[in-house]
C-alpha cells in the first residue's frame, strides 16, 4: 500500500475546521481518544488523484501555540515531536476570511516550525456580500506560503486544497518571523547552548508550563550551564513575540487585503443586540427551548409508536415460532423488551441533537453562552462553565470533560459537581414515559402541548438545581481566585445539513451503542433473576391450588397467581422485597425499587427494567407504556403509576445521581473519591428527600 | 437440564461478566494508575503506556 501524506488540519475555534475535515474526509473518518486522555481525536482519510491518499488529523482548535489547556496541548505535543507517528509531512492551517487577522496569529507560529504550511481561507463565499477582497499571490508572497480559498458550504476549493496536499514538497520553508528579535542576547545565549537545536521549537519548549506527554527532551535537558530566565521575564517575551507577530500580520494585510466593515457588521450587530439583550435575550433563549421540547415530544411519537409495535410483534414472534423452551422466553421477554427500551427513544434522542447541533452552526448557541455568562459569575461559576451545563443536556459524561478548559481549578470543581443536574439524554426516556403516563395529552392555550410543558419544567428545574447548588458550594469552598471568559461570536450562518446529519448520527450512535450494551446484558441478568427463585418459587402451582382448595378460579385467573406468586418469589422479588420498605414512602413497589437500582448503571436502564420485570408472564400487554400502564396497586387496585408516585419519581430523577459512569469520569477528574462520593450522597439523599415530600402532599 | 437451559445459562454468564467487567475490574484498574498533577490544581492520568506523565 502506497504511503498516505500525513496532513494536520490546524485552525482557531469556529473557523469551520471541521466542516473542511467533513468535506475532505467524507464519511471515511474515526473518532477516538488521544491515549491517555479524553481529548477527542478525529482522524480521516482522503482520497488524492492517480489512487493516492492522505490521512487527515483533525487537531483540536487552537489560537495559539502557547497553550492553556490539555486539548490545546496537544495540538503542541504533536508539532514539536517528529517522533509522532501523526507528525504532520504538511499542516493545513484553517482560518475565517473575515476574521483572518486574528487567525493568522497561528499561521504564522506553525509556519516558524519550519512544517510546510498551507493556508486555507475557509468561508471565501461570503467575500463578495462582505466586500472583501484579497490580493492572493501578494499575500502568498508575504507569508512564504500556498494559499487556497475554500467554502465548505458550497464545497468550493477542495480540489485546489488536494493538489496543494499532493505538492506539499513545494511549498517554501522559509519563517515567517525571526523570533531572535524580541531578546536577541537571550537566544544568542540559547543558540550557543543547544547548537543543534531549532531556536523557535526550543523557545516553545521553554515557555510551555505544561506536561508534554510525548515530548522527547532528551536532545535539550543536556547542558546544566544555561542561565535561564524567570517565568515573568518568559512570560513577557511570549507578549512580545506575540505584539511582534501581530505587528507582521498587520502590515501584511494592510496590503493585501480591504474589507467594508461598515456593511459587513450591520446585520450580526443587530441581531446580536436582540439575542444577547439583558430581558429579549433571556425570553428568545426560553423560548427556543420550548419549542425544541414541544418538537420532541410532538415530532416523535409516530416513529416511536411503530417502534414499540415492531418490538412487541416481534416478541410474538419469536414466541410462537421458536421452540418453546427457557431460552426463547430469555429472547421473548427479557432481551428484546430490553433493547425495546432503549431503540423507542431513538427518535427523541435524533431530535434533541438535531436542534442543539443546528443551534451550534448557526451561531447562535454562543450567544447563549454570553448571555448565560451574566447569571453564572453570580452563582460562582465561570462563562466557561456554560458550555459544560449546556454539554450536559446530552450527556454529563463528556460535559464533565469538556471542564479542562477551565483554568481556575475552584470553578472546574464546582462545573464538575454541579453538571449532574442538567437533565442529560438518558433521564429522557425515564421523563417520557412517566410523563406520558401520568400528564393528560391536553393543549395550554390551545398551542402548546401539557406534556411538552412539563419536559420544558423538568429541564429547567435541572439548570435551576445546578446553578443553585453552584452557589452553596461558592460559599464552601473557599478559593479566592477567578479567571476571565472570552468567548468567540462566530458570524451567523445556515447551518450546514451535512455536519447537522454527522451530529444528530454520531450523538446518537453512542447514545445507543453506549447504553445499549449495559441494557442488553441488564436485561439478561434480570430475567433471569425474574424467571428463577428458590424454595417456594418452584412449588408455586401447589400453593395456588392449596390457598384455593374450593378451585373457583378460571385457568386464566390460576395462571395470573402462579405467575404473581413467581415473580415475588423469584430471586429479583426477594431483592426487590427487602428494599421495598426504602422505597415505598415514596409511592414505589418492589419492582420500581429494582428499576432504580438497576438505573445506576445509566439512567435509561429504568424503563427497560421495568420493560423486563412487566414482561416476565405478561402476555396480554405488549407495549413497555400498556403494561407499565395496567400495572395497578395490590391493596387498592388503582394504577401503580398515578399522579402522586409518577411526579415523585420525575423529582426522584432530577435530583439523584444516578449515573455509576459519570461518577467514575468524576472520580478521575478530581483524582479523588471524595467528590464522587460526596456528590452520590449529597445528590441522593436530595432526591429521595423531595421525592418522599411530593408524594407525600400529593397522596 | 436442556439444551435451553444451558444457553440461559452461558447467555447470563456472559452478560453478568460484561457487567462485573464494566463497572468493578475496569474502575478499579483506572484507579490503580500514576495520577500526576497539574499546574492548574487539578490531577491527571499518566494513561496506559505512562506516557502523560513524562
Amino acid at each position: 500500500m502506497a504511503q498516505q501524506i500525513q496532513v494536520a488540519l490546524l485552525g482557531n475555534p469556529n473557523t469551520g475546521k471541521t466542516s473542511v475535515f467533513n468535506r475532505l474526509t467524507g464519511l471515511n473518518q474515526k473518532v477516538g481518544n488521544y491515549p491517555g486522555i479524553t481529548v477527542e481525536k478525529k482522524e480521516g482519510v482522503c482520497n488524492l488523484s492517480r489512487g493516492k491518499k492522505a490521512h487527515i488529523l483533525d487537531l483540536p482548535g487552537t489560537y495559539s501555540l502557547n497553550a492553556s489547556s490539555i486539548d490545546e496541548n496537544q495540538v503542541i505535543e504533536l508539532l514539536l515531536n517528529k517522533n509522532d507517528k501523526d507528525y504532520p509531512d504538511v499542516a493545513v492551517v484553517v482560518c475565517e476570511v473575515e476574521n483572518l487577522k486574528r487567525n493568522l496569529l497561528l499561521f504564522t507560529q506553525i509556519k516558524d516550525l519550519k512544517i510546510p504550511t498551507i493556508l486555507a481561507i475557509n468561508m471565501a463565499d461570503r467575500m463578495t456580500r462582505k466586500a472583501i477582497s484579497l490580493d492572493i499571490p501578494a499575500l502568498e508572497k508575504a507569508l512564504h506560503t500556498k494559499i487556497v480559498l475554500l467554502s465548505a458550504r458550497n464545497n468550493e476549493g477542495f480540489e485546489a486544497l488536494k493538489t496543494q496536499i499532493e505538492q506539499f514538497k513545494n511549498l517554501p520553508m522559509t519563517p515567517c518571523l525571526d523570533t531572535t528579535v524580541i531578546a536577541p542576547e537571550y537566544f544568542d545565549r540559547l543558540a550557543k547552548t543547544y547548537p543543534a537545536q531549532d531556536l523557535y521549537k526550543l523557545w516553545l519548549v521553554i515557555t510551555q508550563d505544561v506536561n508534554f506527554g510525548k515530548l522527547d527532551r532528551t536532545g535539550v535537558s543536556g547542558p546544566i550551564s544555561f542561565q535561564t530566565e524567570s517565568i515573568s521575564t518568559l512570560k513577557r517575551l511570549q507578549q512580545k513575540e506575540t505584539i511582534k507577530r501581530y505587528q507582521f500580520i498587520n502590515d501584511t494585510l494592510k496590503t493585501t487585503m480591504t474589507v467594508n466593515v461598515a456593511m459587513a457588521k450591520d446585520f450580526r450587530s443587530r441581531l446580536d443586540r436582540v439575542l444577547t439583550h439583558h430581558v429579549w435575550g433571556y425570553v428568545i433563549f426560553f423560548a427556543v427551548l420550548t419549542v425544541i421540547f414541544q418538537a420532541i415530544f410532538d415530532w416523535s411519537s409516530y416513529p416511536m409508536d411503530f417502534i414499540d409495535q415492531t418490538f412487541a410483534q416481534m416478541g410474538e414472534w419469536v414466541k410462537q415460532n421458536l421452540p418453546k423452551g427457557d431460552f426463547t422466553s430469555l429472547l421473548a421477554e427479557g432481551v428484546l423488551p430490553g433493547l425495546g427500551g432503549i431503540i423507542i427513544f431513538i427518535p427523541q434522542i435524533a431530535f434533541l441533537f438535531l436542534f442543539i447541533a443546528i443551534l451550534e452552526e448557526t451561531g447562535y448557541m454562543s450567544r447563549v453562552v454570553f448571555l448565560m455568562d451574566r447569571v453564572m459569575r453570580r452563582f460562582g461559576l465561570s462563562g466557561k462553565s456554560v458550555v459544560p451545563l449546556i454539554s450536559g443536556t446530552a450527556c454529563a459524561i463528556p460535559a464533565i470533560m469538556a471542564t479542562r478548559n477551565i483554568e481556575n481549578w475552584k470553578e472546574r470543581l464546582i462545573t464538575i459537581l454541579v453538571t449532574p443536574f442538567t437533565t442529560c439524554s438518558a433521564r429522557l426516556p425515564v421523563y417520557l414515559i412517566i410523563i406520558s403516563l401520568i400528564i393528560p395529552q391536553q393543549r395550554v392555550l390551545g398551542l402548546f402541548s401539557l406534556q411538552g410543558l412539563t419536559l420544558t419544567f423538568l429541564y429547567f428545574l435541572g439548570f435551576a438545581s445546578a446553578i443553585f447548588a453552584a452557589f452553596l458550594l461558592d460559599r464552601f469552598l473557599k478559593v479566592p481566585s477567578r479567571s476571565f471568559f472570552v468567548i468567540e461570536m462566530p458570524n451567523y450562518k445556515l447551518p450546514m445539513a451535512k455536519n447537522v446529519l454527522i451530529t444528530m448520527v454520531e450523538k446518537t450512535k453512542s447514545f445507543v451503542f453506549g447504553a445499549g450494551k449495559i441494557i442488553f446484558a441488564i436485561s439478561i441478568v434480570l430475567w433471569v433473576l425474574a424467571s428463577y427463585g428458590p424454595g417456594e418459587f418452584n412449588h408455586a402451582p401447589e400453593i395456588i391450588d392449596q390457598r384455593n382448595p374450593d378451585n373457583t378460579l378460571s385457568v386464566a385467573a390460576r395462571n395470573a397467581a402462579i405467575e404473581s406468586f413467581q415473580l415475588e418469589h423469584s430471586y429479583i422479588g426477594i431483592m426487590g422485597k427487602a428494599i421495598e420498605p426504602i422505597v415505598s414512602p415514596l409511592g414505589y413497589d418492589w419492582k420500581i425499587g429494582i428499576a432504580i437500582v438497576s438505573s445506576f448503571a445509566a439512567r435509561e436502564v429504568f424503563v427497560g427494567t421495568l420493560a423486563t420485570i412487566y414482561s416476565v408472564g405478561n402476555d396480554d400487554e405488549q407495549t413497555i407504556r400498556n403494561r407499565m400502564a395496567a400495572e395497578v396497586h395490590p391493596l387498592l387496585g388503582t394504577p401503580r403509576f398515578n399522579f402522586a408516585s409518577g411526579v415523585s419519581l420525575l423529582l426522584f430523577y432530577a435530583f439523584a445521581m444516578q449515573c455509576m459512569s459519570t461518577l467514575a469520569v468524576v472520580r478521575k477528574e478530581t483524582n479523588s473519591w471524595v467528590w464522587p462520593a460526596g456528590q452520590l450522597i449529597f445528590m441522593t439523599t436530595l432526591a429521595y428527600v423531595v421525592a418522599f415530600i411530593t408524594y407525600q402532599i400529593l397522596n | 437440564m436442556d439444551f435451553q437451559n444451558v444457553l440461559v445459562g452461558l447467555t447470563f454468564l456472559a452478560a453478568l461478566l460484561f457487567l462485573l467487567r464494566k463497572f468493578i475490574w475496569i474502575p478499579i484498574t483506572d484507579s490503580r494508575k500514576k495520577s500526576l498533577g497539574t499546574l492548574d490544581g487539578g490531577k491527571t492520568k499518566c494513561g496506559s503506556d505512562d506516557c502523560q506523565c513524562h
